[in-house]
C-alpha cells in the first residue's frame, strides 16, 4: 500500500517534470518551412556536466544556421548531400551536416541549443525527421540516437532521438 | 443513502482530477536514469548489508522489489524513498550464494524503468533451482483433482455418446464431475499460482499468484480443462457433437501442459500429447459408467462396444506415449539415472497392471459373462475397479513430474556460442558458461557483408522473462585483438535469458541485435 501511495504521488507530481530527455520545444512543422528549431538538453551523463553538445542534421534539412551562444563556442560540420535541392533558385548540393557547441552546462542546469533550417519538400508530411543528438560529458557521453523502427513506439526506447513531425504544407504563407 | 448521493460529485471530482493530472505526463519525455547501487553490481561480499541503496537520477516510486534469495525463494523487499535514492530493506539472511535484488520503480512521466542488482555473499552460486518447495504438493494434489473431475466428466458423455446409455447412477455422477470440475481448476489455479511464486497460502488474497498462474501455458491449460468439463455437462441432447467438442477441448487443456509444451521438439510434442490424452480420457473415463452399467440388460452389449473402441484408442495411448519419451533424446543410462525415469518406469510398471487387467477382462471375463453372468459378473467388476484405481493412480504419478525436470533439460556446463544477426551487422558472441552462473562474454562483429566492424562501444542487457528478473546491463571493452570482452555478469537463473546487445557503429548511430541464451539440453528440435 505504501508503494501504490508513493507511486501515485510520484505520478501527480509529474506533470512540471517533463524534458529529461533531450528533445524539440516545438516537435512539429509545416512541409517546406523554415524552422527554428531548439533542442533542450536537461540533465548531463550520470549527474556530471556537459561539456559538448553534437547535433546531426538529417538529409532533406538544409540551409541550415546555427545561433550561437555565450561561453559557447561553436563548430559546423559540412558535407555533400546525398540529393541537390533547389533553394530560391540555386541547387544546393551540400551543406551543413552536424553542429558543434562546446561549453559546460551543469548537470542541474537546463538549456537550448538552436539552429535554423529549412525543411524541404523531400520530408514527406505525415512522417517525423529525426535529429540525433550526442551530450559528451567527461565520464562519457548520453546519446539521443535512437529512431523508431517502423511500427515501434518512440516511447519505448530507451534514448530516443529528437523528432520533428512534419505537416501538410500551409497555404497562408508566402 | 441520499447524502451519499449528494456527495458523490465532491468525492469523485477530486478522483477524476487526481486521474487527469496522473494521465497527463504520460505523453511527456522524463524517464528517470540509474545511476549506480549499494553494493555495487556483481558484487562480492563477505557480510550481508544491511540496507541496499539505488541512485536515481531523479525522484523514483518503487512499483515492486522483491529479493530473489540463494535457495531459490522469492522475498518482498520494502521499499523507503531517501534522499540518496531508494533504500531497501536488508535480504532475509539465507547463507552464501548469489541474492538478486528485482526492482521495478516508476518516475516522473509514469515511465516504469525496472533492472536487476545482483551481488553474491561468499561466492557467486547462482539461485538454486528451488527443489520441492512445500506448495508443490497442494498443487500437485488440486491438479490431479481438477483433472481427474474433468476426465469423469468427459468420459461419462463420451460413453454416452459412443457406448452405451448411462446409468441413471453414471449420469448423476458424470454431472457431479462437470460441475465440480471448474471450481476445482479454479482452486488448482491458485495453487500452482503460489507454487510459481514459492508464496504462502495467505497470497491467495493478493493477485500475483492469479495472475502469475494464468499467463503460464498450464494454468489456461486448467481453465481449458474446466471449459471442456462444462461443456461436456451441459448438453445432454444433441450428445455426440458436444462430446467431441469437449474431448477435444480437453485433449487440448492437457496438451498446453506439461513438459511436452516446453523445450524445443514442441511441435511434436504437443500434438503426441493431445493423441495421448485423448486416449486416456476415454479410456480412464469410461470405466465408471461401465461398472456402473454392468447389471443392466445391455451391460454384456455395452461390454463388448466399450472393448472395441477401448482397443485402437489403448494403442493411441502406448504409441503417442513410446512417441514423448523418445522426443527427449534422452539415452537409457540417461533415463535409468534420473529422477524422471525413475517415475516414469513406476508410471508404465502401473500402465502395464492396467493393461494387463484389461486384457483379462476381455479374453476371459467378457465370454465368462455371456456363459455364466452372475458369478463373472462380480470379478468383472472387481477386475474394473481396480483397474479405475490404477488409472488414478497413474495419473497422480504423471503429476509428479512436475517435481523432477526431464533428463535433458538439465544444464550443462561449457562455453554456449551464439550468432546474432542483425538487418546492418553481424555479431559471434561465446559465453563462457551456461547460466546460473557468473558469465564472461566476448563478441566479434562483423557487417554482413563479413567485412570488419569496429564499434564505437557495446552495450549488453539480459532479461529473464519467465522468471521476471532483469533488465541486468552491463558494457563490453575492447582487447588489443578487436575482440570485445563483457562481464563477468552473474546471470541468477539457468534462463532462457534475452540478450540485447547496444552496438554504437557511429557517434549517431546505433545496431541492435537481439539473441536468446537458452539452457543447453538434449531436446532435439
Amino acid at each position: 500500500m505504501k508503494t501504490t501511495l508513493t507511486t501515485l504521488t510520484a505520478l501527480a507530481l509529474s506533470t512540471s517534470a517533463a524534458f529529461a530527455h533531450s528533445s524539440f520545444e516545438t516537435p512539429q512543422a509545416q512541409q517546406g518551412s523554415t524552422y527554428l528549431g531548439k533542442i533542450g538538453i536537461g540533465h548531463g551523463c550520470a549527474g556530471e556536466p556537459t561539456l559538448k553538445v553534437r547535433v546531426q542534421i538529417p538529409e532533406g534539412v538544409i540551409a541550415v544556421k546555427p545561433v550561437p551562444k555565450a561561453g559557447w563556442t561553436l563548430e559546423v560540420v559540412t558535407g555533400a548531400y546525398e540529393q541537390s535541392y533547389d533553394y530560391y533558385g540555386t541547387q544546393l548540393t551540400e551543406g551543413v551536416k552536424e553542429l558543434i557547441w562546446t561549453g559546460e552546462l551543469p548537470d542541474a542546469y537546463f538549456d537550448q541549443f538552436a539552429f535554423r533550417g529549412k525543411l524541404t519538400d523531400r520530408l514527406a508530411a505525415g512522417t517525423t525527421v529525426y535529429f540525433p543528438v550526442v551530450q559528451e560529458c567527461a565520464n562519457g557521453a548520453e546519446r539521443w540516437i535512437e529512431i523508431p523502427a517502423e511500427g515501434q513506439d518512440p516511447h519505448d526506447l530507451e534514448d530516443p532521438a529528437p523528432g520533428i513531425k512534419i505537416t501538410e504544407p500551409g497555404h497562408g504563407g508566402h | 443513502m441520499g447524502i451519499a448521493m449528494k456527495n458523490l460529485p465532491r468525492v469523485l471530482c477530486p478522483i477524476f482530477m487526481f486521474l487527469l493530472l496522473a494521465a497527463a505526463p504520460l505523453s511527456a519525455f522524463a524517464h528517470a536514469e540509474f545511476q549506480g547501487s549499494t553494493p555495487p553490481a556483481n558484487a562480492l561480499l563477505d557480510d550481508l548489508p544491511t540496507e541496499v541503496i539505488l541512485r536515481f537520477s531523479e525522484p523514483v516510486g518503487a512499483l515492486a522489489t522483491d529479493w530473489l534469495l540463494p535457495d531459490g525463494t522469492r522475498r518482498d523487499a520494502t521499499a523507503t524513498a531517501g534522499p540518496d535514492g531508494l533504500s531497501l530493506s536488508a535480504p532475509p539472511a539465507s547463507g552464501r550464494g548469489t541474492y538478486v535484488l528485482n526492482w521495478r520503480v516508476v518516475s516522473a512521466d509514469g515511465h516504469p524503468i525496472g533492472g536487476a542488482l545482483v551481488f553474491s555473499l561468499g561466492e557467486a552460486t547462482g539461485m538454486a533451482p528451488p527443489d520441492t518447495p512445500s506448495s508443490a504438493v497442494p498443487a500437485i494434489i488440486a491438479r490431479f483433482l481438477a483433472i481427474m473431475s474433468m476426465i469423469l466428466a468427459l468420459g461419462a458423455t463420451l460413453y454416452a455418446a459412443v457406448v452405451a446409455p448411462l446409468s441413471p447412477g453414471a449420469a448423476r455422477r458424470g454431472q457431479g464431475a462437470a460441475l465440480a470440475a471448474m471450481p476445482l481448476a479454479l482452486i488448482a489455479l491458485g495453487a500452482y499460482g503460489l507454487d510459481l511464486l514459492g508464496r504462502g497460502s495467505r497470497d491467495l488474497l493478493s493477485l500475483s499468484p492469479w495472475l502469475a498462474a494464468v499467463t503460464t501455458p498450464r494454468g489456461w491449460g486448467l481453465l481449458l480443462g474446466g471449459i471442456a468439463a462444462l461443456v461436456a455437462g451441459c448438453h445432454w441432447r444433441n450428445r455426440t457433437p458436444v462430446a467431441f467438442l469437449a474431448l477435444a477441448l480437453g485433449a487440448v487443456s492437457l496438451a498446453v501442459s506439461g513438459h511436452a509444451s516446453s523445450g524445443g521438439a514442441r511441435w511434436i510434442g504437443q500434438p503426441l500429447m493431445a493423441f495421448h490424452a485423448t486416449a486416456l480420457i476415454f479410456w480412464i473415463g469410461g470405466l465408471p459408467p461401465l461398472l456402473a452399467g454392468l447389471s443392466r440388460p445391455d451391460g454384456l452389449t455395452a461390454l463388448r462396444r466399450f472393448s472395441h473402441v477401448a482397443l485402437p484408442a489403448v494403442i493411441v495411448l502406448v504409441a503417442s506415449g513410446i512417441g514423448l519419451v523418445l522426443i527427449r533424446g534422452a539415452g537409457p543410462s540417461a533415463l535409468i539415472a534420473s529422477d524422471w525415469g525413475k517415475l516414469l518406469a513406476l508410471k508404465l510398471v502401473l500402465v502395464a497392471c492396467m493393461l494387463g487387467l484389461a486384457l483379462w477382462n476381455k479374453t476371459r471375463l467378457t465370454p465368462a459373462m455371456a456363459m455364466s453372468p452372475d458369478t463373472a459378473q462380480i470379478r468383472l467388476r472387481r477386475s474394473i475397479g481396480a483397474e479405475i484405481m490404477l488409472g488414478a493412480l497413474v495419473l497422480l504419478v504423471a503429476m509428479c513430474f512436475r517435481l523432477t525436470p526431464p533428463p535433458g533439460s538439465e544444464t550443462a556446463s561449457g562455453p554456449i556460442y551464439l550468432h546474432l544477426h542483425g538487418s546492418e551487422i553481424m555479431a559471434d558472441l561465446e559465453v563462457s558458461a551456461a547460466p546460473p552462473a557468473a558469465v564472461s562474454l566476448s563478441l566479434t562483429f562483423a557487417d554482413t557483408d563479413f567485412g570488419p566492424l569496429r564499434p564505437k562501444e557495446v552495450s549488453l542487457t539480459f532479461n529473464d522473462p519467465e522468471n521476471g528478473i532483469g533488465p541486468i546491463r552491463t558494457s563490453a571493452h575492447l582487447l588489443a585483438d578487436g575482440m570485445w570482452q563483457a562481464g563477468p555478469v552473474t546471470l541468477p537463473t539457468a534462463g532462457p535469458w534475452d540478450i540485447r546487445i547496444g552496438v554504437l557503429i557511429t557517434d549517431f548511430k546505433q545496431a541492435t541485435l537481439n539473441g536468446t541464451l537458452t539452457p543447453p539440453n538434449g531436446d532435439h528440435p
